[in-house]
């Protein structure tokens, strides 16, 4: 039995430090998603929040034979795309959780202003994607999802995902190379 | 993402591929969400709301839903049960009203009125040799069915 079988299991006959356990164990890898596909703090801990209540209501009927993180993820994205549709809003958020988050990464200050005008480009090219493309690159390659799980997150078919994410990529490259930001040795240059 | 946009029909493709727009964008994602944690209170919040369910006082409808679940197939088995009875007595009813039906109704023929001679068997007679008198393409169809035994 799995650990999160047996985690459900307990959950089931009323045990709430299963259900603690659950949650943070996969808190951080939810949270990221929700916030990489919105951009929005408040809104991604909102999301995390709604995610284990439905979760909860629902440990009566989940298959927790393999693991809960597809199922898990499958509601977080499902919660974004709600969010998304409803404010309409992009992930502007991103740019300045980075810039937070870049300021001692690199070893010198050019570097670190070339870092900061590659991230931003990164980060405008990624929020210029549609909202199912944008959490197709999320899902893969933040979280690693394989193909599979992740046509079962977006619930769509596997050639589906794949052409999502080939679509995805392809317009990534497109925005990147004509960012004026950006020169040609620079936008490919990530080490 | 050389090889992928090639072919993005190869899961292996996809996966091995480590060009450089892909680690960009590996790089990018991860960086930007690498030290976001949620904040206690969301635990807090998450306990506060499921304590609710359970307890019943967060959704009515919702907990009575949870708590009539396991009733479910208890309540279509007697449903089923239900409709199996009606319909089987159902059944023996109207046998039996048919049965009943037939035995009442079955017409008695009285002897006199059979061979009395009224004006409507004149008639008859009339009709049915004029009937006989026409080719058969153009008598009625249901002249034959009208006739009657001699």
């Amino acid at each position: 039995m799995s650990e999160d079988a047996e985690l459900v299991s307990r959950i089931r006959c009323g045990d709430l430090d299963a259900f603690e356990r659950l949650y943070h164990k996969y808190k951080r890898p939810l949270f990221r998603t929700a916030l990489a596909i919105t951009g929005n703090e408040g809104a991604a801990e909102e999301m995390l929040q709604d995610c284990f209540v439905r979760a909860f209501r629902a440990m009566g009927r989940v298959d927790a034979a393999p693991s809960l993180s597809p199922w898990l993820h499958r509601i977080v994205v499902n919660l974004s795309y709600n969010w998304t549709n409803r404010y309409r809003r992009w992930p502007l958020a991103l740019e300045a959780l980075v810039d937070g988050l870049a300021a001692g990464a690199a070893a010198s200050p050019e570097g670190a202003a070339e870092g900061n005008v590659l991230r931003a480009a990164v980060q405008d090219a990624i929020a210029s994607l549609s909202l199912k493309h944008r959490a197709a690159i999320v899902l893969f390659y933040l979280q690693g999802f394989s193909l599979p799980e992740i046509a079962y997150v977006m619930d769509c078919p596997v050639g589906t995902v794949k052409s999502r994410l080939h679509y995805a990529c392809r317009a990534l490259r497109k925005k990147l190379s004509s960012d004026g930001r950006l020169s040609g040795e620079v936008a490919y240059g990530t080490s | 993402m050389a090889q992928a946009s090639a072919d993005p029909t190869s899961e292996g493709d996809i996966r091995r591929d480590q060009d450089d727009l892909e680690r960009l964008i590996r790089w990018s994602l991860v960086d930007s969400v690498s030290g976001a944690e949620p904040s206690a209170k969301v635990w807090a919040n998450i306990v506060a709301r499921v304590r609710k369910v359970e307890t019943g006082s967060g959704s009515g409808r919702e907990t009575g839903r949870r708590w009539l679940q396991p009733l479910v197939p208890l309540a279509q088995a007697v449903v089923v049960s239900a409709l199996l009875l009606v319909f089987g007595l159902g059944v023996d009813h109207d046998r039996m009203s048919t049965i009943d039906y037939r035995l009442r109704a079955t017409p008695t023929v009285t002897g006199s009125t059979a061979l009395k001679d009224s004006p409507d068997d004149v008639l008859r007679g009339y009709m049915l040799f004029r009937r006989e008198a026409e080719p058969p393409a153009q008598r009625p169809r249901h002249a034959i069915e009208m006739s009657v035994p001699e």
